[in-house]
C-alpha cells in the first residue's frame, strides 16, 4: 500500500500549463507540500543565482542591470529550459526527485542539450515535411512549409529565449491548441503536420486539388485544413460503401447520407462513424500506430459537427460536394460498331502492319465507334509503347471514354492494379501528362453514360 | 514571467540590500584619504536610492551592482567634498539608471560612470544639472541615433557641443 502510495502522484503534469509548466509544477508541490518550505527556498536561491549569472552572461559582464522585462524573459528563458527537461522525464515523481536533488544549475545544462538534440530533430523533421509535401494549390500550406518555418531555425536563441519562436506559420492544422512555446511548440507543428501529410499521401494528389477546387473557387487563398476535408470525404465514401480514395462526394450522394443518418441516434451516429474510420484505415493500409491513432482521433473529433449537420440537414456543408454543374452527367451516344466479319478483318490488317505509323492510319481511318475502338485496345493489335502512340494521338473525349471503362472494373482507377496490357499502357499514359490534362480525364471519365444512337 | 509583486520567485530585497550596504561601508577603507566616508546609516540610504531608482526606471540588478564602482571612480573628483559627498553619490545614482535607459542598455556600467566623471570633472565642473541636462542627453540623443561613442577622445565632447550650437545658430538664422 505504502509502495502504491509512493508511486502515485497527485500532480498531473498533462494538466499543467505548457508554457509555464515549471512554475505551476512547483507551485502544486508546494501546496501539496510534496516541496518543504527549505527545499523551495533552496530552488529559489539556485535560480536567482542561476539568473545572475544568465544575465551577467546576457549582458557579457557589461552590465549589472538589466531592464525588468529582459530579466522577467531571461528568467523565463530558464524555466522553460528547466521545464523542457523535466516534462521529457514523464513521470512526476521522477521530475520532483531532480528538482530537489539535482543542482538547478544542473538542470538546467540537462535541459539546454535536451533543447539542442529536439532542435536539431525538428530541423530534419522540416526536411521530411518537405519531401512529403502535397502538390496542391494552398498558399498557407505551401508557403508555411517552404518558407514560414525557416525562419525560426536561423533565427531560434536558443541560449536566452528558448520560449520564443520566430516564423510566419500560416496553415491552421486539424488540432492545434497553440498552447506551448519555442521548440516545442514547433515539434508539435512538425509531427502533426507531418502526420497530415502522411495520410494525404494515401490519396491522389489530383483528387485533392479537385476537392479544394470543390471546396471553393478561391481555395488557395483560403486558410484551410487539407487533412480534415479529405477525412470527411473519405470517411463519407466508405459510409457510401466505396472506396475511401474516391474523394468525390456528389449532391445525390449527401441526400443518401442523410437518409442513413436520420434514422439514427446521437450514440448511432457516432458509432456508424468510428466504424467507418477504421474501415477507412484498413483499407488505406494504415499500418503506423501513430498515424492511426492521429486519423483515429480526429475521426472522433468530426462527431458533433456531423450531428449538427445532420439536425440541421446541411451534409452538404460538412463535406466537400462536388459544384452541381460538374456533377452532371455526360451522356455519350455510340455509333453503331462494325459487323464482325469487318472487325476481324480489320484486327488482321493491323496486326500484320510492320510500321507503327501503319497501324495507326488504320486505326484513324477504319474505326467509327467507340465500342470499336475498346475492341482494337483489347484484340492484341498493339504491343508495349505501342499502346502509348496510339493513346498520344486520341483526343480527351475518347480517353475519357476508355477511363470509363475502366471505372465499370475499379472505380479507385490512378491506384488499382491491372493486369491487361492495354490498361497497363494507359496508366503509364496517364501518368506522364500533365495534372491538369489528367483530373480532366478522370472527372469527366466519372460522369459519362454511355448509350447507343 | 514576473520577478517581483509577490510572485514565488520574486527576488528578495531584504537579502540584497543588506549585502550592499556591507559592501559600501568596506569602500570606506579606499575613500576615506580623500576625506570622504558613509556612516552604515548613509550607506544604507545610497541602497535605498538604488533601490527605489531601480524600481522607478524599472531595472533589476543583483548585489551590490555599480554602487562600489561609482563610490570607487568618483572618489578622486576634485568637486566632492565631505559636505556633498552623500547627497552627489544619491544623484549620481539616479542619473545612472536613467541614462542606462536612455542610452538603451548600449553603454556599458564602466563606460558611462566614466562618462559621467569626465564630464563631471570637466566640461560640467560638478554640476549635476549641466551633466543630466545638457552631457548626457547629447549624448543620448547621439546614442539613439548610432554614433558610436567608443572611439571618443578628448575632443568629442567639445566637438558634439559643437555641432549642437552651429545646429541651433543655422535655425536661428
Amino acid at each position: 500500500m505504502t509502495d502504491f502510495l509512493a508511486n502515485t502522484s497527485p500532480i498531473r503534469p498533462e494538466l499543467l500549463d505548457k508554457e509555464h509548466f515549471l512554475e505551476e509544477f512547483i507551485q502544486k508541490a508546494v501546496q501539496l507540500h510534496l516541496l518543504s518550505e527549505h527545499e523551495t527556498e533552496n530552488i529559489q536561491l539556485q535560480f536567482l543565482h542561476l539568473l545572475q549569472e544568465r544575465i551577467k552572461k546576457y549582458t557579457k559582464g557589461e552590465s549589472s542591470s538589466v531592464r525588468v522585462e529582459t530579466a522577467e524573459k531571461l528568467a523565463g528563458g530558464i524555466f522553460y529550459t528547466v521545464g523542457f527537461y523535466l516534462k521529457s522525464l514523464s513521470e512526476p515523481q521522477k521530475m520532483l526527485s531532480m528538482l530537489k536533488e539535482v543542482p538547478f544549475a544542473e538542470l538546467y545544462m540537462k535541459g539546454q542539450k535536451y533543447l539542442l538534440s529536439e532542435v536539431e530533430a525538428a530541423e530534419k523533421k522540416l526536411q521530411t515535411v518537405k519531401e512529403t509535401a502535397l502538390n496542391v494549390d494552398n498558399i498557407a500550406y505551401k508557403d508555411t512549409i517552404e518558407k514560414g518555418l525557416e525562419p525560426f531555425f536561423k533565427s531560434y536563441n536558443f541560449e536566452f529565449f528558448p520560449q520564443d519562436a520566430d516564423g510566419s506559420i500560416d496553415y491552421p492544422l486539424y488540432s492545434d491548441k497553440m498552447d506551448s512555446t519555442g521548440i516545442e511548440y514547433i515539434g508539435f507543428y512538425l509531427n502533426h503536420l507531418l502526420v497530415e501529410n502522411r495520410f494525404c499521401r494515401k490519396f491522389e494528389e489530383n483528387d485533392i486539388q479537385t476537392l479544394l477546387d470543390n471546396f471553393h473557387d478561391n481555395a488557395a487563398d483560403y486558410l484551410i485544413n487539407i487533412f480534415c476535408l479529405v477525412l470527411k470525404n473519405a470517411i463519407a465514401s466508405v459510409l457510401l460503401k466505396r472506396s475511401p480514395r474516391r474523394l468525390e462526394i456528389e449532391p445525390e450522394d449527401c441526400k443518401r447520407l442523410q437518409t442513413q443518418f436520420l434514422s439514427l441516434n446521437k450514440t448511432q451516429i457516432r458509432n456508424v462513424l468510428m466504424r467507418s474510420a477504421n474501415q477507412m484505415t484498413a483499407e488505406l493500409g494504415l499500418s503506423d500506430p501513430a498515424l492511426q491513432r492521429y486519423v483515429l482521433e480526429a475521426a472522433e473529433g468530426l462527431i458533433a459537427e456531423l450531428m449538427n449537420a445532420v439536425q440541421k440537414q446541411s451534409l452538404k456543408g460538412f463535406l466537400t460536394v462536388t459544384k452541381e454543374e460538374q456533377a452532371a452527367p455526360l451522356t455519350f451516344f455510340d455509333r453503331e460498331p462494325m459487323k464482325d466479319g469487318a472487325f476481324r478483318e480489320l484486327t488482321e490488317e493491323i496486326r500484320s502492319s510492320r510500321q507503327l505509323s501503319d497501324k495507326l492510319s488504320l486505326v484513324k481511318s477504319d474505326v467509327r465507334s467507340f465500342e470499336d475502338l475498346m475492341g482494337i485496345l483489347k484484340a492484341d493489335c498493339f504491343f508495349n509503347e505501342e499502346y502509348g502512340a496510339l493513346y498520344r494521338r486520341l483526343g480527351i473525349w475518347e480517353l475519357s471514354l476508355i477511363a470509363s471503362e475502366m471505372l465499370q472494373e475499379n472505380d479507385t482507377i490512378p491506384s488499382a492494379v491491372w493486369d491487361k496490357e492495354w490498361q497497363i499502357q494507359f496508366m503509364r499514359y496517364l501518368g506522364s501528362i500533365k495534372n491538369t490534362r489528367r483530373t480532366k480525364i478522370l472527372t469527366s471519365a466519372r460522369r459519362i453514360r454511355r448509350q447507343y444512337s | 514571467m514576473e520577478l517581483t509583486n509577490g510572485h514565488f520567485l520574486s527576488i528578495p530585497g531584504t537579502f540584497i540590500a543588506q549585502d550592499a550596504t556591507r559592501q559600501l561601508v568596506v569602500c570606506n577603507r579606499a575613500t576615506e584619504k580623500y576625506g570622504l566616508t558613509l556612516t552604515e546609516k548613509e550607506a544604507a540610504e545610497l541602497v535605498e536610492t538604488r533601490n527605489q531608482v531601480l524600481s522607478e526606471q524599472g531595472r533589476i540588478e543583483f548585489g551590490g551592482g555599480i554602487l562600489t564602482k561609482l563610490v570607487l571612480i568618483f572618489r578622486n573628483s576634485p568637486y566632492l567634498y565631505k559636505q556633498n559627498y552623500t547627497q552627489t553619490l544619491n544623484e549620481l545614482v539616479e542619473l545612472f539608471y536613467y541614462f542606462k535607459n536612455e542610452f538603451m542598455d548600449r553603454i556599458s556600467d564602466d563606460d558611462l560612470l566614466l562618462c559621467m566623471k569626465e564630464c563631471f570633472d570637466t566640461r560640467c565642473e560638478g554640476s549635476i544639472e549641466l551633466m543630466e541636462g545638457r552631457e548626457l542627453e547629447r549624448l543620448a540623443r547621439h546614442i539613439r541615433y548610432g554614433l558610436d561613442y567608443h572611439n571618443r577622445d578628448e575632443s568629442y565632447f567639445h566637438e558634439m557641443g559643437q555641432n549642437e550650437e552651429d545646429e541651433e545658430e543655422d535655425e536661428d538664422d
